[in-house]
């Protein structure tokens, strides 16, 4: 029976582990604006020859 | 492909005004103004015209002068508005009201196609900022704010609007808390569900004590993070000695804590860590719900962030910009067409013309001369001139105001509240029950006194109660936002529903900005073309206001033959045009004593008047509805810093003369809310400008009224768009139904209590009971609490 709790404790390290990556997310910012990458998407990504090429 | 319907009234291609009758026409496309037309030609020649493929007429007019931004090339002032600067890289966040679609955000994160300089740019819709990475030595801060202004989007440039950065994180640790309590809540649930199915572990006790452990576990984040907020309010509450919310709340937390890790910790049980878990899920949901902000919404701005922040100083005859912190008394500085003088100080020139409505709510501009004492808040309008500073712009006569006591202490007394009121009683009542129940079992059966009495804690706790009030106040504030008012915080509308009274500013609150022009004849067109003529040969503004005039009257321009042009300062204008003697002035200059009673200016032809000009002030509409539907309920009351032209309007719309007050400087506001307070009035206040600021802060709820929200506002509780001053009587309706709303949903949690009580008392609450109850009433509260929102604002016509 001991193996339930063993599989518990991976599902909950598992589990912590998106926890974390949710922590993470928030942390950076991700979450700061939901609004523009929802339009962002939809512009082509037209590529023109104006574009100047930048060099750092 | 869409089909473009090009109505009589012809929208212009870029910004969507409408265009008046003589557009520009460029490329078989019409713009309302030649602004408008080079922005397009702009975006055009960079091979950006997607822009408009987007969204139709996505774009704004231009508005720029030259020396508006010279202020940016001073060193310490970009060094306060830069994220990160190094010699090749610097980064900015600017704050651009103007975005608001689609288009905006493709053409302003295409921006380096426009100028090279520019490395890379973001935008962040809701924010309504835009990050920019750029190259100093291939564009100057100052060139990338002119750039930006060049396509329509100006930012708004402001120190103040720095600090904003902490709210942010405060609404980041609350979803991080949220995310720790909803992910212990679906875990120990999950391990409780052998006790929920009443499965019996049997022989296998090793088990049973390791599923206890993993959730005693599970629960300390809950009860050391998560619940950290409830602790600290109860405690603050305690301190002020009254019983907030918050303090039946932190009971039952640690009512549920302590009676699990009892049970756990002696193998009796497995405790209610779910039913605690899941409490502090939902009421930190109720809180995010009531939390919604409009961080891109400045409610706080003090008197600096009306002025610029810098001014061009005139030293050993060069012109330089200082900030407005460096300026000493003695310096002359020059203030430029639509520039606001940044302190009281002296006219140098001749004469200047100048534009005291935002702090006085005057609606017309004034003259001054040399020597005037001119204070600080004007807007210079027409030719620039020189000053002498005599008072730093922290002391002016115009920042004296800030220094009252109404903006040192914070507005409200949180007892007032409803929430707060009712709870005081809650944990009277409930502490008596469970002491009674306790001492009744203590007689009975000791064992059960103790289970008896953190039984009725835990029950008891005011979850759903807790959760009433965010859910119809957040709800309410959804409401107004979709109807462009637009709440600091779910406070005011409580406060909303108390109040007795409503007072209303004058200039731009119930008036429109700017002055209509009216002629006192009817203008024949060949008038109108040599008025036309003579008026395009000055700048000042008022010639430029009947340019604009007279364009309804003229189809087209016609070459005149213009000779002997003279301006007489403050006085008029005149020429000999196509042969005729044209004058436009004064009474006295045109030859007149004023017989026609007119403000404005004169104009004669050939020596004989024509005509005169007036100005008056244009109300908004729906006024006279609304005013009737208020003056059923509340008391209204007029407070406007101008004098009394309009009083004959104003009397239609308000129900007595003692009503309506005029010159009102802004301490006599400010004063005037005061001194009803004291006799029991709650006072709301509608005001748009500095001189309301007074008021605004000192009264229960202050509006500021805005046609631009998101630009120039006053400290305020709320910023409402000008446009939606007519709905004002649903929203004060809509805020005084969210009290009755929260009232039912209070009964309704209350019923569920009684449920749970009857069976604490009686002492046979199980996990299992409390598990089911607890979510359930906070459910169904929630629902009724939006459901009743929604219903009553469909009837009130706001959804």
């Amino acid at each position: 029976m001991l193996l339930i709790v063993g599989l518990i404790l991976i599902s909950l390290t598992l589990a912590l582990g998106f926890l974390g990556a949710f922590f993470w997310a928030v942390k950076t910012g991700q979450y700061d604006d939901t609004e523009t990458p929802s339009r962002r998407i939809l512009f082509d990504n037209k590529t023109t020859k104006n574009e100047p090429i930048i060099k750092n | 492909m869409q089909l473009i319907t090009i109505d009589q009234n012809l929208k212009c291609f870029h910004c969507g005004d409408e265009c008046d009758a003589r557009p520009v026409q460029f490329e078989s496309k019409s713009f309302c103004c030649n602004g408008c037309q080079s922005i397009y030609e702009i975006i055009k020649e960079s091979d950006l015209s997607e822009y408009y493929l987007l969204e139709i007429a996505p774009g704004f007019r231009r508005t720029i002068d030259d020396h508006k931004f010279g202020y940016l090339d001073n060193p310490k002032i970009g060094q306060k508005l830069l994220d990160f600067s190094s010699d090749n890289l610097e980064k900015i966040t600017l704050s651009i009201p103007d975005i608001h679609c689609s288009s905006c955000v493709w053409l302003l994160e295409n921006l380096r196609r426009l100028h090279q300089g520019v490395l890379s740019s973001r935008v962040n819709l809701s924010e309504r900022e835009l990050l920019v990475d750029f190259d100093p030595n291939a564009l100057s801060l100052r060139q990338l704010v002119e750039l930006l202004a060049s396509i329509g989007y100006e930012p708004l440039i402001n120190l103040e609007d720095r600090q904003q950065k902490s709210i942010k994180n405060s609404s980041r640790s609350l979803i991080l808390k949220i995310a720790v309590a909803g992910f212990c809540f679906g875990n120990i649930m999950l391990l409780s569900f052998p006790e929920y199915l009443g499965l019996d572990f049997g022989l296998d006790k090793e088990l049973a004590t390791w599923f206890s452990g993993i959730m005693l576990l599970l629960s300390l984040p809950v009860l050391f993070y998560c619940a950290s907020g409830y602790f600290v309010s109860a405690i603050q509450g305690i301190k002020q000695r009254y019983l907030n919310i918050d303090v039946p709340i932190v009971l039952g937390i640690l009512a549920l804590a302590g009676r699990s890790y009892y049970e756990i910790l002696l193998g009796i049980g497995q405790g209610y860590l779910d039913s605690l878990a899941g409490l502090l899920f939902l009421l930190l949901i109720g809180r995010w719900f009531q939390n919604k902000t409009y961080s891109n919404l400045s409610f706080n701005r003090d008197f600096k962030s009306y002025f610029p922040l810098a001014v061009t100083r005139i030293l050993n005859s060069t012109e330089t910009s200082v900030l407005l912190d460096e300026l000493e008394v003695g310096d002359i500085i020059l203030i430029r067409n639509k520039e606001l003088i940044p302190a009281d100080s002296i006219l140098l020139d001749q004469m200047a013309m100048i534009d005291y409505s935002f702090v006085s709510g005057e609606s017309r501009a004034i003259t001054r001369h040399k020597g005037d004492h001119i204070f600080a808040g004007g807007r210079q309008i027409g030719l620039k001139a020189r000053y002498e500073i005599i008072k730093p712009a922290s002391q002016s006569y115009l920042t004296q105001l800030w220094n009252h006591k109404a903006f040192k202490k914070t507005k409200y007394d949180p007892r007032e509240y409803l929430i707060n009121g009712i709870s005081k009683y809650f944990t009277a009542v409930i502490l008596v029950i469970a002491i009674v129940a306790a001492a009744y079992w203590w007689m009975v059966d000791p064992t059960k006194s103790v289970f008896v009495f953190t039984s009725i804690l835990i029950v008891a706790c005011p979850c759903a109660l807790a959760m009433a009030t965010p859910f119809t106040l957040g709800n309410v504030m959804r409401i107004y936002g979709k109807n462009m008012l637009y709440l600091k915080n779910a406070q005011v509308v409580d406060r909303m529903a108390g109040i007795s009274m409503l007072i209303f500013d004058k200039t731009g609150t119930l008036t429109q900005p700017g002055s209509v022009l009216t002629c006192s004849t009817n203008l024949s067109e060949s008038q109108a073309q040599l008025l036309g003529a003579l008026t395009a040969q000055s700048s000042h503004p008022v010639s430029q206001d009947i340019q604009v005039y007279l364009k309804k009257f003229t189809k087209k321009n016609e070459d005149c033959e213009l000779r002997e042009y003279h301006e007489q300062f403050g006085l008029g204008i005149s020429a000999i045009i196509n042969g005729h003697l044209l004058k436009l002035g004064s009474a006295e200059y045109v030859g007149n004593k004023g017989a026609l009673g007119y403000d404005g200016p004169y104009f004669s032809i050939n020596g004989q008047l024509v005509g005169a000009f007036n100005r008056s002030n244009r109300f908004r509409a729906g006024l006279a509805d609304l005013f009737e539907q208020l003056s059923k309920i509340f008391k209204l009351v007029l407070l406007s810093g101008d004098s009394d032209i309009d009083r004959p309007k104003l009397s239609n719309l308000f129900p007595s003369e003692e009503s309506l007050h005029f010159g009102q400087k802004p301490l006599d506001k400010l004063e005037f809310v005061q001194k009803l307070q004291q006799s029991g009035e709650k006072i709301m206040m509608l005001g748009d400008g500095l001189n309301d600021a007074g008021a605004l802060q000192k009264s229960d709820v202050g509006i500021a009224v805005s046609e631009r929200p998101h630009q120039f506002t006053p400290a305020s509780d709320g910023i409402l768009h000008a446009s939606a001053i007519p709905k004002l009587y649903s929203f004060i309706k809509l805020a005084r139904w969210s009290q009755i709303i929260i009232i039912l949903g209070f009964g309704l949690s209350f019923s569920y209590n009684l449920v749970g009580l009857s069976f604490a008392v009686s002492g046979n609450l199980t996990p299992l009971m409390a598990a089911i109850l607890m979510p359930l009433s906070s459910i169904s509260v929630v629902l009724f609490a939006t459901a009743s929102v929604k219903l009553t604002s469909t009837k009130l016509k706001l959804l």
